[in-house]
């Protein structure tokens, strides 16, 4: 019974060190960078404590502009990530299924790909002004990519054995399709949604440097306008804890759904 | 009469990188309704390509093959395949997987589906996936999905070549019970000569490179088989020897 009891207990013990290493160096990093403030040795007007940092977030959040300025974010991620999703989801499929279709976009996609989010900022401006739409498509194009690649790769590395079979039951394009192609396919498709997501969330920095007037980017532009350094470091933490979490809840999830890998 | 399924001098060549591989040449059978054929044959003879043009998988270059007459060209409903890997789509349950097999589903499948369960014998699995079940389990999964069409031809290509020794002889009694109780013809490819008597009422020896028909055994033995009876021995010996002859190997053989 010991015997049986004493490695659980380690384990456990092992797990709480685990986790507790995953905060060490972040915390450390913050504690010598908030002594070397109060010390005097940081120029305060370009890097401010970790105290001030904090400072500036809870008046933001009591005022409520910071659960606002996420919203607006949050929202445009959503349409952004929505559009390009789909789109990529639409286009990776019809890549996957056709050849003919995939040389035919082959040299139009290679060029396309590898243009950055950032790049497309002042194009938009220019055709769609400086408006919400401007700001979601350069969102929608982030998450295109990864949703797009992975969905081909998906599809076209369904296991010719399956498709034999659908072949013997004399199964139609669409029921395969359905029934095994997509199936097939999904741990790539969920692959290809958890970038896209992660990569929609980072260009919402760069969609909200046009003219927005809310947002976490906003925060950022607008720390830098006013020489607020703690509200620029307020914006680009909410943006990586976010983006983090985003990707431990897609994570988990992907687990979920892939019960049979 | 009308031959039930005839092979027609079937001749098969592979092209690969320019050359040209003769795999299979002037096979011809004629296997009539209900009977249960055996193919046996060394690694590459072209067993499994013999099978797949039967199944309409594969074309022949030459020759035809036909049900009742009619010439497979592609895959039918009439004749369904089985392979060593049971091919169970690894997201779909035990259930949904041989509805699977059902051309037009209905409402009416249920009763259909849960007799095939019970045919191989899985009830009370109905809800597992295929990941969750041993490999024997998993090629009467496969069985069930072929034969849920009630096929008239049932192809099986080594089905049980990558079990082990006990689920192997446990699934060549079921795949028997199956053939009596289904009355569907059956042509089974295997590895395993013993297998091949055991099961077989035709026992059909291929030689390699082309792969021939070299000699058709016929074993009228009433089943349940006994692997003691001298009918047996006798009928596995004369296999052996057939392709000792070939190999020229000398191994003595005993019982
Ligand atoms: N699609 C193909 N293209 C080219 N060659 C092929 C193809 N399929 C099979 N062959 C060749 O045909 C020959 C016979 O193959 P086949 O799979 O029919 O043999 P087999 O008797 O089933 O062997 P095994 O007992 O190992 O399964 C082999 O030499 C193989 O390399
Ligand atoms: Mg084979």
């Amino acid at each position: 019974m010991n015997k049986s009891e004493r490695p659980r207990r380690n384990e456990k013990v092992g797990q709480i060190i685990d986790y507790a290493l995953f905060l060490v160096a972040p915390l450390f990093v913050i504690a010598v960078w908030q002594v070397l403030g109060d010390g005097g040795h940081l120029n305060l007007s370009i890097l401010p404590t970790p105290q001030k940092i904090m400072e500036t977030m809870v008046s933001y959040a009591k005022s409520g502009l910071l659960s606002e300025h996420f919203a607006s974010s949050f929202s445009r991620v959503g349409a952004g990530f929505l559009l390009g999703g789909l789109t990529g989801l639409i286009f990776g499929t019809l890549l996957g299924l056709s050849p003919w279709f995939n040389r035919l976009s082959a040299v139009i996609l290679g060029v396309l790909r590898p243009i950055p989010m950032v790049g497309l900022v002042p194009l938009f401006i220019l055709w769609f002004g400086i408006g919400e739409k401007s700001k979601i498509l350069v969102i929608a194009v982030g998450a295109l990519w990864p949703v797009l690649l992975n969905t081909e790769q998906g599809i076209r590395s369904t296991d010719s054995k399956y498709l034999e079979v659908a072949r013997l039951l004399k199964k139609d394009r669409f029921t395969i399709l359905r029934r095994i192609i997509f199936p097939a396919a999904v741990p790539e498709l969920v692959t290809g949604f958890r970038l896209g997501l992660s990569t929609a969330w980072r260009g919402v920095v760069a969609a909200e440097m046009i003219g927005a007037t809310r947002g976490v980017g906003y925060i950022i532009s607008y720390g830098r306008e006013m020489s607020l350094p703690a509200a620029m470091f307020l914006g680009l933490l909410t943006i990586g804890v976010v983006g983090i979490l985003i990707d431990i809840l897609l994570a988990r999830l992907q687990n979920k759904i892939i019960k049979w890998a | 009469m009308e031959p039930f399924l005839n092979i027609q001098h079937v001749q098969k060549t592979f092209s690969l990188s320019g050359s040209n591989l003769e795999v299979l040449r002037d096979i011809d059978l004629d296997i009539p309704e209900g009977s249960f054929y055996s193919i046996v044959g060394a690694s590459g003879c072209g067993k499994s390509t013999l099978l797949r043009i039967m199944a309409g998988l594969e074309s022949a270059t030459e020759g035809s093959v036909r049900l009742r007459g009619r010439e497979v060209k592609e895959p039918t409903l009439e004749i369904g395949m089985i392979f060593q890997e049971s091919r169970l789509f690894p997201w779909l349950s035990v259930r949904e997987n041989i509805r699977f097999g059902i051309f037009k589903t209905s409402p009416e499948d249920r009763q259909q589906i849960d007799e095939h369960i019970k045919l191989v014998g899985l009830t009370g699995f109905e809800t597992a996936l295929p990941g969750q079940l041993s490999g024997g389990m998993q090629q009467r999964v496969s069985i069930a999905r072929a034969l849920v069409n009630r096929p008239d031809v049932l192809l099986l290509d080594e089905p049980f070549g990558s079990l082990d020794a006990f689920t192997r002889i446990n699934m060549q009694q079921e795949i028997l019970k199956i053939w009596e109780q289904e009355k569907t013809t059956i042509v089974l490819v295997t590895h395993d000569i013993d297998e091949a008597v055991f099961l077989a009422d035709h026992i059909v020896l291929m030689s390699r490179r082309p792969g021939t028909i070299k000699k058709i055994v016929k074993s009228d033995m009433a089943h349940p088989r006994k692997r003691s009876s001298y009918e047996y021995t006798r009928l596995r010996n004369e296999i052996y020897q057939e392709f000792f002859a070939e190999f020229k190997t000398d191994i003595e053989y005993s019982i």
